[in-house]
């Protein structure tokens, strides 16, 4: 009883002093030392290979990056610096919407991020909350055993056989016709967020186009054009998979 | 005997029928393997630069790899919350060991700082 009292004087206390919240320090506001990961987000936590991996900046502000990713030229070609886009109706994502991607989707369930490289490339550090599917995979044909495999991996499934009628009705786009092709329905498949060395690099967008060409919807693909470049420029957290 | 009866005057030869005769056929397969080929050895060629790239990183070059810190301890959590969010702290002190351990789990999981921080009030004001 007399717990449920001062419970309920402490909320009294809340109600009645509205700033109490609000005082609170926010990492990242004006005033702080901490780099925030953008206003608001101080950090974020995401899962890689079953363990919690804080995501933040280097915090020194006189942090200079070193090493490959600083380099500012490479031979062109074949590492030229590519468009915007990696395909016409893929979405492009920054730094922000991979944030975003990484508490929602990718923590429901309902996402995975995708760091297309080559395994060399891949284990020298990644982005923490990857998976390696490397282009030349994600390239192969729709009928491929590895590419069948990796499509039931991003949750599409496997279609028997699709009538005359329905696949007309799917053509004109009714019954969910942009999730399915005569092969696969992706209705339940995941969003893939791609990402290879950074805006110079191909891997990453002949990953996209591979998956566009054995039907993956162009929806539920994302490009994640900063890279592994990007993500280092900005001081973001990296991961070295264990062999 | 054996064979499609033709009928008069329709040649059976689809190749003479387009009149590029089989050498003109040679010719278009061999510019197709070809490029096929050129192709093919484009595809090597780009991963082979790619590889000898790789090699070119330098392992663990970022000063912000994970791997020293991939385990989040509850006293860094404690830490954390303490200086961040005063208030959430204030009421994640009142809260029992097997709470603070229970909202702890979550947060080591993965779990938002908003949700851990409503977490933290819903256990407090009615101990769920």
């Amino acid at each position: 009883m007399l717990n449920k009292f001062y419970r309920l004087c402490l909320l009294a206390i809340i109600a009645s002093v509205p700033s109490l919240q609000a005082n609170e320090l926010e990492v990242g506001s004006e005033g702080s030392d901490v780099i925030p990961l953008m206003p608001g987000k101080p950090y974020l936590h995401v899962m890689h290979n079953g363990k919690s991996i804080k995501v933040m900046r280097v915090q020194d502000p006189d942090y200079e990056l070193r090493g490959y990713f600083a380099k500012t030229g490479r031979k062109c070609p074949p590492f030229c610096i590519g468009p915007i886009k990696a395909a016409e109706s893929v979405a492009t994502f920054g730094e922000a919407e991979v944030f975003e991607f990484m508490e929602q989707e990718l923590r429901d369930g309902k996402g995975m991020l995708i760091d297309a490289r080559t395994p060399e490339w891949y284990k020298r550090g990644t982005i923490p909350g990857s998976v390696n599917y490397p282009f030349t995979l994600l390239s192969k044909d729709a009928d491929d055993a590895e590419m069948v495999d990796i499509l039931q991996t991003f949750g599409a499934k496997r279609r028997s056989s699709v009538g005359m009628v329905e696949a007309k009705l799917e053509e004109m786009g009714f019954m969910g016709g942009e999730m399915k092709t005569s092969k696969w329905d992706f209705t339940n498949a995941k969003v893939l967020v791609l990402w290879c060395n950074g805006p110079a690099c191909g891997q990453s967008p002949r990953a996209i186009n591979g998956l566009l060409n054995v039907g993956y919807p162009p929806a539920k693909l994302k490009y994640y054009r900063g890279g592994m470049q990007m993500w280092q420029v900005w001081g973001l957290t990296t991961v070295e998979p264990e062999s | 005997m054996g064979g499609i009866p033709v009928p008069n005057g329709y040649i059976d030869d689809p190749v003479s029928m387009a009149g590029i005769g089989w050498a003109g056929v040679c010719v278009f397969t061999g510019c197709m393997l070809c490029s096929l080929s050129a192709i093919a050895v484009g595809e090597d060629e780009y991963l082979n630069q790619i590889q000898d790239e790789a090699y070119k990183v330098e392992a663990n070059s970022a000063d912000n790899t994970a791997a020293d810190e991939a385990k989040v301890d509850k006293d860094t959590f404690d830490k954390e919350l303490q200086a961040s969010y005063r208030g959430s702290y204030l009421f994640y002190q009142k809260l029992p060991q097997r709470s603070q351990e229970e909202i702890f789990a979550d947060y080591a999981k993965g779990a938002s700082i908003a949700d851990i921080r409503k977490k933290i009030l819903d256990r407090f004001l009615h101990g769920k």
